[in-house]
């Protein structure tokens, strides 16, 4: 499977007030052709700057971005002028957002939004632009599409303005879509809605998706591989089926015990103890090490990237080869704990 | 690098010691204070202000000179080692003058806002508490009143009730507070669904304890800022009236009046015009600053 | 269990919005209509539901925040919105507390968390002098946080320590009901965990009962002796977890069931979803009949012109739909 974009050794800082927060340390990951890869990971994890460096969006100043390579179909992106990125900008690539209602302009009406979008990258006349944009509402399962593109963005609802927005990034077949967070704004029922489309457009179109949630079992229902991100790091990256099956990071183990299952009986909750890091001062060691309860001397270093099986790396030096506990992990151990 | 087998033995992470720096309980008007000093503009307002009005107060006494006495002798001088910005046309000193000026107008500029701040706290309170019909009326009351200019019922009402330092008082109170209800209103209504008065009123705080607890404490800042502003406003609303003949009396002099004097000799005497001038634009620079500092140091937006 | 502590007689609760100049109604949201429902001394009664299905209204005004348009609200036999005198009044406030969804509006700012949760001791007059110090200390630290905590400002807490605060504030006069309105859904997921052990723990040291209000059914099970379920101001079901959550007879709990995503990709890969077509329809204009038959697959005639009553289907399953009478 060819690799559409391959991100290297990302970094981003933020200026703030109080200091230099470190967002994203050293992010890398590569998103093959068609597939759906998740990010997952709680409020401030980088996981959003990520996708922002990545669109090539992040607000300068405050943000700012101190290295990486971005390579989207082998083009460099970070070497691109804003008006070079402008064009790759919704051809190539495209952004969904949480909520919708701040990413549409709610003084234009839907149609004007969507046919914009053709007339600014395949030049048509404004008519078959907006014939171009009732299409685009019909393949998003929007009931009285040319009814809609007289319609303002506070006219729909949540769901529906999520609709259009996916409309809006799929209208020039980019390669790649970034949905950050697209679902947690919407009801349990019109989430499922949303992620059904999301799914079926993968499948008929060939569109890759980075899905960006904090919602394990969003991302399950999508993802066929997911990075989990802590304090701007990648701690953990593998397969859909393994990470869920045998989580290698004691903070994936966590985060997945600490979610009940709605599918089952729960007895009792095993939260991670302690505070979100904060992001001001990261310690030299493990970034998650404050809060493992599998804690080791050599923690106070920083652990790199281990491989415990196939395309499935983590974050801990519990998964090192000299580590007598690598092999507990490798067998689940975490889970039986 | 070599790795021991015993940096795998289990031992406890160090952990962040509980009280840091950050956090050992700054208050708001601390933290806000904090950012008012990053601010050079609005500190070099503050310092403006405060030496302005240290000035007026003790100014006068040193001087040598009286505001009132006529010296014709020594009428129209430019600045000298005498007078240091000169003397009027009736022989007065001008610093004396502008010293004493600055007594009036800062006090007008305090007292007005003074006035604005207890009738516009109050009636926007009031509104914004007790909500619905009542609101509705009261604050149907300020548009109307806001629809027509305020300097032209200031104008009026100083025709009406003549010249005079506390008609002016009067005719600004009554009638610069509509923007300070507005603001206050909008404050207390939003403050009012927040959870934390919820919180109070299913404890059975009383109404008297939300006000002074919760409602009053959060929305001070907005307050505090259009007070700020609306000193420089009524200052230059009376250096305005002066101007046309409608302040303060004879020999009374706010800088207004003497801006207005001297203008009369502008062409022969241009310092008659400079320092009042420079004084009052000034001051209203400073108050400017300062507001907007405090704006930006108040702000709940602009914290984190 | 046969004393209820708390039933809820034919509640309805009506917004006006955009009144005419002279206070004329020119729109009612009916937020909540005619709900009925108890909850037993101990147990935690979960509440869920969709955006605007009128759940965090029910809770408002089961917590005497609101007034009821019509029906009541009974704490141990007594009606809570009537005026029973000062004293009285106070006691019901004393025990029936809330818990708030927002941690970061819950706390006044401008109060340290020493003040914030002395507020409600000095209002009932509860302590005094070194013993309130002590009970101030002993409220922090049955809810986790260290009692140097006391002199920290809001802004200067996590997420997670803040909705420990509004824990201890609505323990601080020993309450015996404590409404939860979606108390972790502003919460990071491994924080979300902690809050609902610490609710838990707490529910067993101090016998406390629970109502918990959410979106998330996952944590509603977790948490939950019975559930009820609410579309657009009514009731459609209600029943205990295990029951509910294997045999949901309404097509809305239905549906609603299946849309949560499972944390298991193997599960997920291979799941039907009951996908409810459309959007839920504006408060303002709810259907005619049944609330539900708009999206409804099971739709009959009936459904259009007589809106279906709340029945026992079982002993505790009560569901409101024409098709399980």
């Amino acid at each position: 499977m060819p690799v559409l974009l391959d991100v290297q050794n990302l970094s981003v800082i933020f200026h703030t007030y109080a200091g230099t927060v470190r967002a994203v340390n050293n992010v890398s990951f590569t998103v093959n052709q068609g597939k759906i890869i998740g990010i997952v990971g709680e409020s401030g994890c980088g996981k959003s700057a990520t996708a922002q460096a990545i669109m090539g969006i992040l607000p300068q100043p405050p943000a700012e971005m101190i290295s990486g390579g971005i390579y989207l179909d082998a083009a460099e992106l970070t070497a691109l002028s804003e008006k070079e990125l402008q064009h790759i900008r919704g051809k190539k690539m495209s952004m969904i957002f949480q909520d919708p209602m701040t990413a549409l302009n709610p003084v234009l009406t839907i149609g004007l939004q969507i046919a914009e979008m053709f007339m600014h990258h395949q030049h048509l006349a404004y008519k078959d632009a907006l014939l171009q944009a009732e299409k685009a509402l019909y393949s998003v399962d929007i009931p009285a599409p040319k009814a809609r593109l007289e319609q303002y963005p506070h006219q729909l609802s949540g769901g529906m303005r999520q609709r259009v927005m996916i409309a809006m990034a799929l209208a020039c077949q980019p390669k790649l879509i970034i949905a950050d967070e697209p679902t947690t704004a919407l009801d349990v029922t019109i989430q499922a809605q949303i992620i059904d489309l999301l799914r079926s457009k993968n499948q008929k179109l060939g569109t890759s998706i980075i899905l960006i949630s904090h919602d394990l079992g969003v991302i399950a229902s999508l993802c066929q591989r997911v990075l989990v991100m802590y304090a701007g790091e990648i701690i953990e990256a593998a397969p859909a089926a393994d990470l869920y099956r045998l989580p290698a990071h004691p903070y994936t183990y966590g985060l997945l015990q600490s979610v009940p299952r709605p599918d089952r009986k729960n007895h009792g909750l095993l939260s991670i103890a302690g505070q979100p890091p904060n992001l001001l001062k990261i310690s030299s060691g493990c970034s998650f090490g404050p809060r493992c309860s599998y804690s080791m001397e050599i923690c106070r270093q920083k652990p790199p990237l281990l491989s415990v099986g196939e395309q499935h790396a983590t974050r801990c030096w519990l998964a090192h080869t000299d580590s007598p506990h690598r092999q507990m992990l490798l067998q689940g151990g975490l889970l039986i704990k | 690098m070599h790795i021991t087998p015993s940096a795998f033995h289990r031992t406890p992470f160090p952990q962040e010691p509980l009280s840091t720096a950050s956090a050992t309980g700054t208050s708001y008007w601390q933290d806000a204070w904090r950012r008012l000093q990053n601010n050079k503009l609005a500190i070099a307002g503050l310092i403006f202000i405060l030496l302005i009005t240290l000035a007026a107060i003790a100014g006068p006494h040193f001087s040598g000179y009286s505001y009132a006495d006529q010296n014709l002798p020594e009428a129209n001088q430019p600045p000298s080692s005498m007078h240091w910005f000169g003397t009027d046309n009736l022989g007065r000193d001008l610093m004396t003058r502008v010293l004493y000026g600055a007594r009036i107008s800062l006090s007008i500029g305090i007292a007005a806002s003074l006035i604005n701040l207890t009738v516009g706290v109050l009636y926007g309170g009031i509104a914004g508490y007790a909500g619905g019909r009542i609101d509705n009326i009261m604050m149907r009351i300020v548009d109307i009143l806001y629809g027509i200019p305020l300097l032209l019922y200031v104008i009026l009402l100083m025709v009406v009730l003549g010249p005079g330092l506390l008609n002016i008082f009067l005719a600004l109170g009554l009638v610069y507070w509509l923007g300070m209800a507005r603001i206050v209103r909008g404050q207390i209504l939003t403050i009012k669904k927040q959870e934390y008065v919820l919180a109070a009123r299913l404890t059975g705080a009383s109404s008297a304890r939300i006000l002074l607890r919760h409602l009053i404490p959060n929305s001070i800042g907005p307050i505090l800022i259009t007070t700020t502003l609306a000193i420089p406003e009524a200052i230059f609303t009376e250096a305005f009236l002066s101007f046309i003949g409608l302040g303060v009396s004879a020999p009374m002099a706010s800088w207004g009046v003497l801006a207005s004097e001297g203008v009369v000799s502008l062409r022969s005497y241009p310092f008659q015009l400079l320092y009042p001038a420079l004084a009052i634009s000034i001051t209203m620079l400073s108050f400017n600053f300062l507001g907007d500092g405090l704006r930006d140091s108040l702000d709940p937006r602009m914290r984190k | 269990m046969n004393t209820t502590i708390l039933s809820v007689d034919r509640l309805s609760k009506f917004f006006v919005l955009n009144r005419t100049f002279l206070g004329n109604a020119a729109a009612t949201v009916k937020a909540v209509d005619t709900v009925s429902f108890s909850i037993f001394p101990g147990e935690t009664l979960g509440l869920v539901g969709e955006t605007g299905c009128g759940k965090s209204t029910l809770a408002r005004t089961i917590a005497g925040l609101y007034s009821p348009t019509e029906g009541k609200v009974l704490f141990k036999g007594q009606n809570i919105h009537c005026d029973h005198g000062k004293e009285t009044n106070m006691l019901f406030k004393r025990q029936i507390q809330m818990i708030f969804q927002d941690p970061y509006s819950s706390l006044n700012p401008r109060m340290t968390i020493h003040d914030i949760i002395e507020e409600p001791l000095n209002i009932h007059k509860l302590a005094k002098g070194k013993e309130k110090e002590a009970r101030i200390s002993s409220l922090l630290l049955q809810v986790g946080l260290n009692p140097e905590y006391g002199s920290r400002f809001p802004h200067e807490c996590s997420g997670g320590q803040r909705q420990r605060v509004g824990i201890a504030r609505a323990l601080a006069v020993s309450p015996e009901l404590i409404v939860c309105d979606e108390p972790i859904s502003a919460l990071d997921v491994s924080i979300q965990a902690q809050i609902i052990n610490l609710l838990e723990q707490l529910q067993t040291e101090l016998r406390l009962t629970y109502l918990f209000i959410a979106h998330d059914l996952s944590m509603v099970r977790h948490i939950s002796t019975r559930v009820a379920v609410m579309y657009l101001g009514s009731l459609v079901e209600l029943a205990s977890t295990e029951e509910l959550y294997s045999h949901p007879l309404h097509p809305y709990t239905q549906a609603l069931l299946s849309a949560i995503p499972i944390p298991d990709p193997a599960i997920e890969s291979h799941r039907k979803r009951i996908l409810l077509p459309g959007d839920i329809p504006s408060p303002l204009d709810p259907p005619s009949g049944c609330k539900f038959h708009s999206r409804c697959h099971y739709a009959m005639p009936i459904c259009q012109k007589s809106p279906p009553e709340l029945t026992a289907t079982d002993l505790n399953h009560y569901t409101a739909c024409h098709l399980v009478k």
